[in-house]
């Protein structure tokens, strides 16, 4: 598979870092914006479950910050996050290794900008991973 | 942040799922059908009104979904022409049909695998026959029984370029529905459409903001007679 020195770097790191413990819930599996079904300022449903399962809540809520990473630049993440840890009382964890999961979930090349916006979004991730 | 809007809520639900898995093989298939919103059918149709009430809720069973809608008004009647309006606009629907599940499922066939009393069993393959009209027309027709005695798909529209999901009108005796027909395509397995029936359910049984499963047939035991509504028991069985 063709790779680049970046996304190797971030799956060893991910490798290496293994998946964090945490309690199982319920995921989407494919949250991204396209799947959300907003009525006035708030999501009202979320559609489209055929990749739902168990897992880290990460997986979800670092998968839709990486979707709004790529389509609205590098300060929509930050909003995510907010509202999520606002919604849910509790502050997410294990951020960054989700971030850098979601990143590596992707082809190794996308259309148009959206390439080094998640080259970014994974930079960032896998600098405070240390 | 995810809010619950009942109001909202009571529009969105509903799928209809249909898997078909093929004996001794790896394919299934089945559609599942999922209303769309409020919101969103005010865009498509701004003159469709609906409400729903989920009646049936069982643990990991397929659902059936009953709703009320708001009774649509007699239509006028054109007694110039000696038929009336509704009848009119039914015959443009048919006719709308040209764009038919059949074409959007092109390099996909049905066929009967097995007929049982009034048990059929479809089966979705890879195939180069196109579609065979009475399959299809079942397969609709057990969808748009499953939202009502009656009830009957005026029109669908592939929503993914030629392939599904789609978009079904379903006439019924309160009106007209619309809803999202799944399938399996080149890109969605059967598997995700069972997936995604098991994650509804769980999204419902937990009052999680999703559409809500109106019937599923995970083995392809359609019954799909005109004046027969899927039961919830055979649906059940179906799923094991």
């Amino acid at each position: 598979m063709r790779t680049t020195p970046l996304l190797r770097t971030a799956d060893e790191l991910v490798t290496t870092y293994g998946a964090p413990p945490c309690e199982p819930v319920y995921v989407h599996g494919d949250v991204w914006p396209g799947n959300l079904i907003w009525y006035d300022d708030d999501i009202a449903a979320l559609i489209d479950r055929k990749t739902a399962g168990v897992g880290a809540p990460g997986v979800d809520l670092c998968e839709l910050r990486k979707q709004v990473a790529i389509t609205f630049g590098r300060q929509a993440p930050a909003h995510v996050l907010d509202g999520w840890e606002r919604a849910t009382g509790t502050k997410a964890k294990h951020v960054s290794c989700w971030d850098a999961v979601a990143a590596l979930n992707t082809p190794t090349e996308l259309e148009g900008p959206a390439t080094s916006r998640r080259d970014s979004f994974l930079r960032e991730a896998l600098a405070r991973l240390g | 942040m995810v809010r619950h809007h009942p109001d909202l809520l009571s529009t969105l639900p509903e799928i209809i799922a249909i898997s078909n898995y093929r004996t001794g093989g790896s394919m299934r298939a089945g559609p599942i059908v999922i209303r769309r919103s409020r919101r969103q059918a005010r865009h498509h149709k701004q003159s469709v009104r609906r409400r729903s009430d989920i009646v049936a809720n069982r643990s990991f069973r397929p659902v059936l979904a009953q709703r009320r809608e708001t009774r649509t008004a007699s239509p006028p009647v054109d007694r110039g022409r000696g038929r009336s309006l509704r009848a009119e606009r039914s015959a443009r629907a048919r006719r709308a049909r040209s764009t038919s599940l059949a074409s959007g499922c092109s390099g996909w066939s049905w066929r009967v695998a097995s007929g049982c009393g009034r048990r059929l069993t479809f089966v979705m393959r890879d195939g180069k026959q196109t579609y065979g009209d009475a399959p299809l027309e079942r397969l609709l027709e057990w969808a748009a029984t499953a939202v009502g005695i009656g009830a009957k798909v005026v029109e669908q529209q592939a929503l993914h370029g030629d392939q599904g999901p789609w978009c079904l009108s379903i006439e019924h005796r309160y009106g007209m529905t619309e809803a999202v027909l799944r399938a399996p395509t080149p890109r969605i397995d059967a598997s995700m459409i069972a997936t995604a029936a098991a994650a509804l359910e769980m999204a419902e049984r937990h009052r999680l903001p999703a559409p809500r499963l109106i019937a599923a047939d995970l083995r392809g035991r359609l019954r799909c007679r005109s004046s027969q509504r899927p039961h919830a028991d055979d649906a059940a069985a179906a799923n094991g």
